[in-house]
């Protein structure tokens, strides 16, 4: 069967929109009078992971399903809101560790102006030590 | 009769009762002939398969498959039955047992297909895709707003290397204290020259960065309203569904009558140069034969 029909088109159409509309659309004979000789539904919800895949595998990474009306009661909003939490926990996690750098420069910096100085650095430099096993790096490491 | 030789009636469509040409259409599978079956004002477009070519393996559900073969040879017969007529396009894969059934199908649909063909005549189905452009298909908005903490971040690795970089120094020049001194000095200034990390200003910047990927949906969302209000004001009836936060956020078909054909095209142009300034593109696909409103019951379509 020749695919020329699809190029004759005022504007392209991909197979895909082809088969998103023949799978998901279009009257539907419902009772015992049709015979089943495919599994439309199935095949209509391979059709989406087969387009998804194809045009956002990069993105999606493997929370297809999260998007997918048929797996979820919620509209994408709810999702893009778990998904935006999502999102905005990794951005914290980033920034506590871009905190534990500022934090580490800090006291190294401290430290090397204190080792030069007078008796009292002892004392600091020690409370800074402490500060620091105690602090974000004792948790980290 | 064994599961290879049983055959079935397919139908692809549902049309007004008249003269159609169908010659050197394929159907699927291994059709004969696709002809029309009419009982009174009705017809249904029809050919005859065995079940046993229908059987298609899961597997083939690719561009090249079997699959896409037999939706694009059903959409064949579709858009020759479009380009001649009104057409209630079938869904795919629709059989029944033989010709009987299929005047079943035509006795029992006849009241409410005449009545859709009549609300179908004379439109074209086209589609709307809107996309979000660039890398961050996720959430731009919350990309946006985000984007000065990699720049912090960076500025943060910046002063370490050049604490660093005195450190070398210092070690360099261990004898000279006086040197390491300065060096740790000026380092030291630098870093409370830029902003220190207090845990206030923390949340602040969290809170300012949530409220604004929160306007930056709520405007993209209000935007997208706009777009499909603007377009459906030249369709008899409209469809959308959101498409949650991947790349496409928006898919939308409209039926479109043949006199506002031009207006709604305009429309589509007129809205995806206002998108693009959101970063929002947007693509026309069609005219496709009315699949979108083909539905017999009236369901969920918006009526513009």
């Amino acid at each position: 069967m020749s695919m020329q029909p699809l190029a004759g088109r005022s504007r392209p159409d991909s197979l895909a929109d082809v088969l998103e509309r023949v799978l998901d659309k279009g009257v539907v004979i419902a009772g015992d009078i049709v015979v089943n000789v495919l599994d439309i539904e199935l095949l209509s919800l391979k059709l989406r992971l087969f387009i998804a895949s194809a045009q956002t595998a990069q993105e999606m990474g493997m929370d297809w399903w999260t998007r997918d009306a048929f797996f979820t009661s919620q509209n994408g909003e709810g999702n893009g809101s778990a998904r935006s939490r999502l999102q905005g926990w990794r951005d914290d996690q980033g920034q506590v560790e871009a905190g534990d750098d500022d934090l580490r420069d800090r006291v190294a910096a401290l430290e090397r102006a204190l080792s030069d100085a007078n008796g009292h650095a002892e004392q600091r430099s020690e409370s800074s030590a402490t500060r620091r096993t105690g602090g974000h790096e004792g948790a980290k490491r | 009769m064994s599961a290879h030789t049983r055959r079935g009636v397919y139908a692809y469509g549902l049309v007004r009762s008249g003269p159609v040409d169908l010659t050197g259409l394929a159907g699927v599978a291994d059709a004969a002939d696709v002809h029309l079956l009419t009982r009174d004002e009705l017809s249904l477009v029809v050919s005859d398969v065995s079940l046993a070519a229908l059987d298609l393996p899961e597997e083939e559900l690719s561009e090249n498959g079997q699959l896409a073969r037999f939706a694009v040879a059903h959409d064949e017969v579709v858009r020759r039955l479009f380009e001649q007529t009104t057409v209630l396009p079938l869904r795919l894969a629709t059989v029944v047992a033989d010709e009987e059934a299929a005047a079943q199908v035509l006795a029992d649909s006849a009241p409410r297909a005449l009545a859709r063909l009549a609300a179908l005549e004379g439109h074209q189905e086209w589609a709307v895709r809107l996309r979000r452009r660039g890398d961050d298909g996720g959430q731009p908005a919350n990309g946006r707003a985000t984007n000065g903490s990699p720049a912090s971040r960076s500025a943060a690795h910046g002063s370490a290397t050049n604490g660093s970089a005195t450190n070398g120094s210092a070690t360099n020049g261990s004898a000279t204290h006086g040197s390491a001194t300065h060096g740790s000095v000026a380092d030291t200034s630098s870093v409370n020259a830029t902003a220190r990390p207090s845990g206030r200003a923390y949340l602040q910047r969290r809170r300012d960065e949530l409220r604004a990927a929160q306007e930056a949906r709520y405007r993209e969302h209000v935007l997208l309203d706009d777009a499909h209000d603007a377009l459906a004001a030249h369709a008899s009836e409209s469809t959308r569904r959101s498409e949650g936060h991947g790349e496409v956020i928006l898919t939308a078909a409209y039926l479109v009558p043949a006199q506002a054909e031009d207006a709604f095209l305009a429309a589509a142009d007129t809205q995806a140069s206002v998108l693009a300034t959101a970063g929002v593109t947007l693509e026309v696909i069609g005219p496709w034969p009315p699949y979108s409103f083909a539905a017999l019951d009236a369901e969920e379509k918006t009526h513009a």
